[in-house]
């Protein structure tokens, strides 16, 4: 699946470890958005690591998951593109 | 036509374009994080909050990206901490 990950995090260090933590996932697409193609499992496991780094009452981190179709219609605008999947095969 | 949900996500270099741009949006959407947006549009709409935006933007060094959600991956939404999910609004995809 493709899921977008994106934080407001509160706290320079809790950010610093956040993001660390969504690299293990995912790549960087923007200052606090990752862009990762990942199974269940993998979004399970990055949502728990996520959740022990937070302040549940000063932090967010929204998840969103694009199907194939989506992904397809994303568009962009600036530097960049998309971030790749051989599963889905767009470049 | 159809609305569409969209999320807007951007990343501007310079301060007076990045407010131009959070103002744009304030108009077309539901600021949901610092520089993340919610956006329910049909494709006139998101072809005139695209424009307006691009008027607003330093290609070379601004990044702006255009996230759209069905409602099955709408449903789908998850999220840790403050905040909310995506508003409710009633919209249709072909």
């Amino acid at each position: 699946m493709f899921v977008i990950v994106c934080y407001d995090i509160a706290d320079e260090r809790r950010l610093r470890r956040v993001a660390r933590e969504a690299e293990n996932f995912g790549t960087r697409v923007q200052k606090s958005v990752f862009e990762c193609h990942v199974d269940g499992a993998q979004l399970a496991e990055m949502q728990q690591r996520i959740a022990r780094l937070i302040d549940p009452l000063a932090d967010q981190v929204r998840y969103y998951r694009l199907c194939p179709k989506d992904v397809e219609v994303i568009v962009f605008d600036g530097p960049g593109s998309v971030t790749a999947d051989w599963e889905y095969g767009i470049v | 036509m159809s609305a569409r949900f969209w999320i807007v996500a951007y990343d501007i270099a310079e301060p007076k374009r990045l407010h131009a741009v959070a103002a744009t949006l304030e108009s077309a959407g539901t600021r949901v994080q610092k520089s993340v947006f919610e956006c329910v549009l049909d494709a006139a709409g998101f072809a005139d909050l695209r424009e307006r935006l691009n008027q607003c933007i330093d290609p070379a060094s601004d990044r702006v990206r255009y996230y759209p959600l069905c409602p099955w991956c709408v449903e789908r939404f998850a999220w840790q901490g403050t905040g909310a999910p995506p508003e409710d609004h009633t919209y249709y995809v072909v």
